[in-house]
């Protein structure tokens, strides 16, 4: 299972996730409630996984995204958003996001996401 | 979506007020639909012929279909047919409208008759085109003008939202005066893009809760974290469907992030607003185009 973070500044959603990624055996090692604080955490956590929101006060998080790839070009997120539009969902892709989940979030296609990023990307053989 | 439209039109016709309609409301998801409605909306049998089963009943003890089929008013085949619609939803509100006293079953059987006369609604259930027409027959947006339309569909789109994620029937109804309401919390989002729409919620804080409980799907007994963001995250997931929507006609937008505060709001001068009624209380939907 994986190690991950949460992103979105909403308490209610960060509580979901965690209760269906920890449910599902995944162990959630970070939270952050901005773009600038998933930056800073993911240096620190170096989570196999990260859950991004999109829409958050100040630096949103397409711009961290494209931060985080930056920093690590093996980085895997996934988008989870209410903005399920095709120009959003291609800049998220166009700038590293593997995956997309439209809010609201049905568990099991959450969880067959985060499956199918995580064996897309090998994750043992990434961060060996 | 039937329901919330005839809910409306009863609370305008007067035949309901509004605490009836909450009562309503309230009792409805945890009625199943007699016989006797269902006989009576298919056109198979009359109120009159209904209440004279029923006072069979009182001296037989025998179903409904059973006597029904005695009397010569309905066949087997029709009362298996409506065994299998006794889950339809107009249906549970009129169950519940009788069964609670307010209206006759006759009374509840013409206005539902009225009310698809007047609104032209022919079906049980209405696709998103129809549901909007009869929104548009509630509501006046004239004088947006040419940006009309989008206030209809928003409208129609959270209606939805309401029975999809806090599993109510809303209804459009008079507001609230400034006098009588509680202390305000405002949940707000501006739509940006080619639409530039501010969006935004008035309620006061037991509507406030009971809408954060309902699209969380935990009691939350507290105005804190986790009730501010569950109702900015009800705002957000609506705008990001009303945004893909836009998308379809080659509109795009963002989303700011939501805002949920209390206290003295300030509008912009031109807005538009629509009281929505709920079985647990009532919020205004503000919405205004930035220029």
């Amino acid at each position: 299972m994986a190690r991950i973070m949460i992103v979105d500044d909403a308490l209610m959603m960060r509580t979901t996730l965690r209760r269906i990624l920890e449910k599902a055996g995944h162990e959630i090692v970070g939270e952050a409630i901005n773009g600038e604080q998933a930056i800073v955490n993911y240096a620190k956590c170096q989570p196999d996984l990260v859950t991004m929101d999109l829409t958050m006060p100040g630096l949103g998080g397409i711009e961290a995204i494209k931060r985080i790839i930056q920093s690590d070009s093996a980085a895997r997120i996934i988008v989870v958003s209410a903005l399920g539009q095709k120009h959003i969902i291609f800049d998220a892709l166009q700038n590293g996001a593997k995956n997309y989940v439209l809010k609201p979030i049905l568990e099991d296609k959450l969880l067959s996401v985060v499956d199918l990023v995580l064996e897309q990307t090998g994750r043992a053989a990434a961060k060996g | 979506m039937l329901n919330q439209f005839f809910g409306h039109f009863l609370l305008n016709k007067g035949m309901l007020t509004q605490g009836q309609l909450c009562a309503v409301l309230q009792s409805e998801q945890q009625i199943k639909v007699k016989l006797g409605i269902l006989a009576v909306d298919a056109g198979l049998m009359t109120a009159a012929q209904v209440v004279r089963i029923h006072q069979l009943q009182l001296s037989k003890d025998k179903r409904f279909g059973e006597l029904a089929i005695q009397e010569g008013y309905l066949t087997s085949q029709q009362v298996d047919r409506l065994l299998e619609f006794q889950q339809q939803g107009h249906l549970t509100l009129m169950q519940a409208i009788a069964d609670n006293g307010y209206m006759t079953l006759a009374e509840v059987a013409a206005a539902l008759a009225d009310f698809r006369k007047e609104y032209d609604i022919t079906e049980n259930s209405l696709d998103i085109d129809t549901n909007n027409e009869v929104i548009k027959k509630m509501l006046d947006f004239a004088a947006a003008g040419d940006r009309a339309e989008l206030l209809y569909d928003y409208v129609g789109l959270l209606l939805r939202n309401v029975v999809r994620f806090l599993n109510d029937t809303p209804f459009i109804c008079a507001p609230i005066t400034e006098g009588e309401q509680d202390h305000k919390w405002y949940a707000s989002q501006q739509i940006i893009g080619d639409i530039a729409l501010s969006t935004g919620m008035i309620m006061d804080e037991a509507v406030m809760l009971e809408i954060a409980s309902r699209f969380y799907g935990e009691k939350l007994s507290e105005v804190d974290e986790m009730a501010l963001g569950s109702i900015g995250e009800f705002l957000n997931v609506n705008n990001g469907v009303f945004g893909s929507s836009m998308s379809d006609n080659d509109l795009m937008t963002d989303l700011q992030a939501p805002v949920v505060k209390s206290g003295d709001i300030n509008f912009y001068a031109t807005n538009y607003r629509v009281a929505v009624g709920t079985s647990f209380g009532q919020f205004e939907l503000i919405l205004s185009f930035k220029k």
